[in-house]
């Protein structure tokens, strides 16, 4: 599988496929805020998701209007089949790699 | 909840940068993190949306912006083509921009130098109305002429012309020391001048007043770091400087130091009082035999030196006596030529040190010459292979034209594109630039800053280089697209041969000068190796000068001698009056066979029965000087240029008049020397004669030490020497291999500019060709396949492709041969002593030129030639 996916990409994708159906700007970003404990910008995550639909990874569709938006619709992210093949792609190789490690003992001294 | 609003300058300035297809998702997340926010505080919610706002201000979410504006739609759409065939020809778009990056980055370079070569010294805000006031002088050996004058001359100029609103006189008396207290400086950057040079030139006055009066013979004007070291503070003005070379000496102001570019780095000035100078001063500024001392002139707003030169006979016939008037004669030499156009001009009197050598026009001239070569090179190239690439796009002028395009149109978009492709090789060669700007400096011997290329003046420069080659290149390569015949279409992309004879002509053209550039350069540098190369006469290795700069230091010199001496690294010591390669004045002496006879002007040394030992001059004839100092001070050595011009049958025993300043004495020639040079090896071979130290014309000034080995130890032991038998006075040491280098640092300098514009006009010429030759092989390559399938081989393909080229180079070398030979020739004439143009010359610039370029494309045509021809025959 040829794929191009970038280390911050691959985290909105994980939250995108996380929050079925649900994933919208303002819940991703929350939700990675609190998991990763880093600052992370809105907008950052936005253009993350922008080039995430271009690779075809997600597809969106348009939500109702509530008021704490200014009115304004969400939009709401879903994984595509070829992004959650992407992703069980990704969690293969690492865990494949990661089942060669060999038993590492770092004892104190 | 309503009430609170994010701020709405913030939310209108992001529904006006946003893409309306975003703009939903990003408002409506930026006021719900808003309204998640509030619940914290509201400034903090506030601070939060407007950064959010900023940075969501990116490229990807900016608004398209629509243009119905034709001309708009054409750029854009030329633009994108152009980059696409960047892509497609990255070696045509690649060559051609690096040879246009080398050429404008090699002009700018040399633009550099030259400006900074053409200002220096043009600080001073009168400078159009300042002149320096020449000595035209008609001697035995023909014209010459100095930049001293009769000492009287600039009060009588000042007097009795109404033109002239301000004259000065300046000078230099060696070296000097300055002192208060326990501190002691020796300082050779100093100038002796009267008050007049403050209204004249510019000097910037931090504290104090130039002008004011003073007692005593002279007041000193300092530059911080002289005041510093004195009196540890720059607040000196009125202060006493315990002694100087005038005596002690009142602080009248403090003075920055000069500009980079100014000819002079004074650290201290003089302002003497003639009428307050002892009487023995006093005469000799008055007299007006004596022609010691720099004038400057600065004439009135609107008067010209022909105002003066009208009246000039009547001056002259007033003050100068009627024997010499034919002899001397003066004029003005403005201050824009000081710098570039005094080189027909000897010192004649002891002139203040420079601090950037005298230069000379012409060099210059050459060098700028050179800049332009290169860049129009570079636009040579352009044009080559940009109408190759034009004649290879039948399709895409087809299409243009079916669709609508006029020939303008076509024009247009070529003279676009080129503009696109200059602008792309400015921005290299300002990356080059940055790049080799250091090495630049270091070569040039320059000390400006790369802040020059930027200045006003210079962002003139480039928009005219830019314009000039932009219309130049752009021309041809437009012409031949816009004249591609439509029905060309047919054969998609065909070429269409024309324009081959052009083409040939312009390689010819630009290989012609690349071979006239390299044949100059070798020409130059051998001739400047040869110089330095050429035995000078005795050898100016390991040799340390010390100066003697006081009475003390006279009157001992036998002591000083002997001291020297003891340290195991000195080889010998000895004193004399100058220094071959001396910084100073030569002075002259007379020599009669006959006191009747004219005399023969020699070049006087006055020295120490070492000097030959330690100079290792070699005695042809006779003896040395004794050491007797009674006896030996009645004989002379001479050299041979002194035996041809006295026309001596029987040299050794004759009786020679040797007369300084009407004071003749008859001496008898002891031995005859080998002729030895003096001065730099651009001067001829001069007569020299030496006296012994205790002479009638001149004392000693110098002492020289021949070292083994070991120069640090030797100097540290001689200041040492210095410092026991003259302790008032700090030594003053030099180098003299150093000394003599000088004499060549600027032409090595400027050789070694024009050499790598020379190389770097061969790169790009090579560029060309490989360009040109790769697009040959590219569209032979079916003929090449066809031709292998016929039987032919590896050889006779490669022949197929270069023959033409070594034909053009061939035909290049033919032209370009006769015209660098008759120039170089005429400039060679300038030597005294010089090279001849031999073949090797022209036959190495062809070899260097043809393997530059024949390497880079060797291997491309090899590659074809050997390739499997049915690829060949396959491809369209």
């Amino acid at each position: 599988m040829d794929y191009q996916l970038g280390e911050f990409e691959e985290l909105v994708l994980l939250t995108v496929a996380a929050q079925h159906d649900e994933a919208y700007g303002v819940s991703i970003f929350e939700f990675l805020t609190a998991e990763t404990k880093k600052k992370i910008n809105i907008s950052a995550i936005h253009v993350a998701l922008k080039r995430l639909q271009k690779k075809g990874f997600v597809s969106s569709r348009e939500g109702g209007i509530t008021a704490e938006r200014g009115g304004r619709r969400k939009k709401y992210y879903i994984v595509t089949a070829y992004g959650k093949q992407v992703l069980d792609a990704q969690n293969d190789l690492r865990s494949r790699i990661y089942n060669k490690i060999p038993q590492i003992s770092f004892t104190q001294v | 909840m309503s009430e609170l609003q994010p701020p709405k300058w913030a939310v209108r300035f992001l529904r006006w940068y946003c893409h309306d297809d975003y703009l939903a998702e990003i408002e409506g997340d930026l006021f719900e993190l808003f309204y998640l926010r509030t619940s914290s505080s509201n400034r903090s919610a506030n601070l939060f949306f407007v950064w959010n706002v900023l940075r969501s201000l990116r490229l990807i979410n900016l608004k398209k912006t629509q243009t119905n504006n034709v001309t708009m739609n054409l750029l854009k759409n030329y633009t994108k083509i152009y980059f696409r065939r960047f892509r497609k020809e990255t070696i045509h778009y690649g060559v051609n921009i690096l040879g246009l990056g080398m050429g404008f980055a090699i002009l700018f370079f040399i633009l550099m130098f030259v400006y900074d070569e053409k200002n220096i010294d043009s600080f001073h805000s009168k400078g159009d109305r300042v002149y320096r006031v020449v000595e035209k002088s008609q001697e035995d050996d023909g014209v010459h002429h100095y930049f001293s004058v009769a000492n009287p001359l600039a009060d009588a100029l000042k007097a009795d012309f109404p033109a002239v609103e301000e004259t000065a006189q300046m000078s230099y008396f060696g070296s000097q020391v300055l002192a208060k207290g326990d501190i002691r400086i020796a300082d050779r950057d100093w100038a002796l001048a009267t008050k007049g040079i403050f209204n004249i030139l510019d000097f910037e006055i931090i504290d104090g007043n130039p002008m004011k009066d003073f007692q005593g013979e002279a007041g000193i004007i300092l530059t911080p770091e002289i005041a510093m070291s004195l009196f540890g503070t720059i607040d000196v003005v009125g202060e006493m400087v315990d002694e100087a070379r005038f005596g002690p000496a009142e602080v009248l102001a403090v003075m920055k130091d000069m500009p980079r570019n100014s000819t002079y780095q004074f650290k201290e000035i003089y302002v003497i009082n003639k009428d307050q100078m002892s009487e023995g001063f006093q005469r000799f500024f008055n007299n007006w035999d004596t022609r010691f001392l720099q004038t400057w002139i600065l004439l009135k707003e609107g008067a010209s030196p022909e105002d003066l030169y009208s009246q000039k006979q009547a001056f002259i016939e007033k003050y100068y006596d009627e024997e010499i008037r034919d002899q001397h004669d003066f004029y003005l030499h403005p201050l824009r030529d000081v710098h570039l156009g005094s080189t027909h001009i000897e010192n004649g009197g002891p002139a203040p040190l420079l601090a950037i050598q005298y230069s000379d026009r012409q060099f210059v001239s050459i060098i700028l010459l050179m800049g332009f070569l290169v860049i129009f090179i570079a636009a040579l190239n352009y044009i080559n292979l940009s109408s190759v690439q034009a004649l290879k796009r039948t399709l895409e002028a087809s299409m243009r034209k079916i669709n609508g395009a006029t020939n303008k149109h076509l024009i247009g978009q070529l003279f676009f594109e080129t503009f696109l492709t200059i602008i792309i090789a400015y921005g290299v060669s300002l990356l080059l630039i940055f790049a080799f700007f250091p090495y630049f400096i270091e070569i040039a011997n320059k000390n400006f800053e790369i802040a020059l290329l930027f200045s006003a003046d210079f962002v003139l420069y480039h928009v005219l280089t830019i314009s000039i080659i932009w219309t130049i290149s752009a021309f041809v390569p437009a012409l031949y697209y816009s004249k591609l015949k439509r029905s060309l279409l047919v054969l998609k992309n065909a070429f269409s041969g024309k324009g081959d004879t052009l083409r040939k002509v312009l390689v010819g053209i630009q290989y012609a000068l690349a071979l006239f550039l390299i044949i100059g350069s070798i020409t130059i540098f051998r001739q400047l190796n040869y110089v330095q190369s050429k035995n000078l006469g005795f050898n100016n290795n390991n040799l340390i000068i010390l100066d003697i700069n006081s009475g003390a230091a006279r009157r001992n010199f036998k002591n000083i001698i002997e001291g020297i001496k003891s340290n195991p690294n000195v080889l010998n010591a000895t004193t004399s009056s100058r220094v071959p390669g001396e910084w100073k004045d030569l002075p002259i002496a007379r020599l009669h066979t006959n006191l009747t006879d004219p005399p023969v002007l020699t070049n006087h040394y006055a020295v120490e029965m070492n000097w030959l030992d330690t100079y290792q001059v070699e005695l042809i004839e006779g003896r040395n000087f004794t050491g007797a100092d009674l006896s030996d001070s009645l004989n002379i050595l001479i050299n041979q240029k002194t035996v041809e011009m006295l026309s001596l049958e029987e040299p050794l025993g004759a009786s020679i008049w040797v007369n300084n300043n009407n004071d003749s004495v008859q001496m008898r020639v002891v031995g005859i020397i080998k002729d030895f040079h003096f001065e730099s090896l651009y001067e001829p071979i001069g007569p020299v004669v030496l006296t012994h130290w205790n002479n009638h014309i001149r004392s000693i000034d110098y002492f020289t030490v021949r070292y083994s080995q070991n120069p640090k130890e030797t100097v540290e032991h001689v200041e040492s020497v210095n410092a026991t038998f003259d302790p008032g006075t700090p030594a003053e040491i030099h180098f003299l291999d150093q000394q003599w280098e000088r004499f060549y640092k600027a032409e090595q300098s400027r050789s070694t500019i024009i050499l790598i514009a020379s190389i770097v006009s061969i790169m790009i010429s090579a560029f060309g060709l490989f360009g040109l030759i790769n697009f040959t092989a590219e569209r032979k390559t079916k003929e090449i396949g066809i031709r292998k399938v016929m039987g032919a081989s590896v050889s006779s393909i490669i022949n197929l492709i270069l023959k033409d080229y070594i034909v053009l180079l061939l035909i290049s070398l033919i032209v370009a041969g006769p015209v660098a030979y008759w120039l170089f020739t005429e400039w060679l004439a300038d030597f005294a002593y010089r090279i001849n143009l031999s073949v090797d010359i022209f036959l190495i610039a062809f070899v260097v030129v043809s393997i530059i370029s024949f390497s880079t494309v060797l291997s491309r045509i090899f590659k074809i030639a050997r390739e499997n021809p049915v690829n060949a025959i396959k491809s369209e």
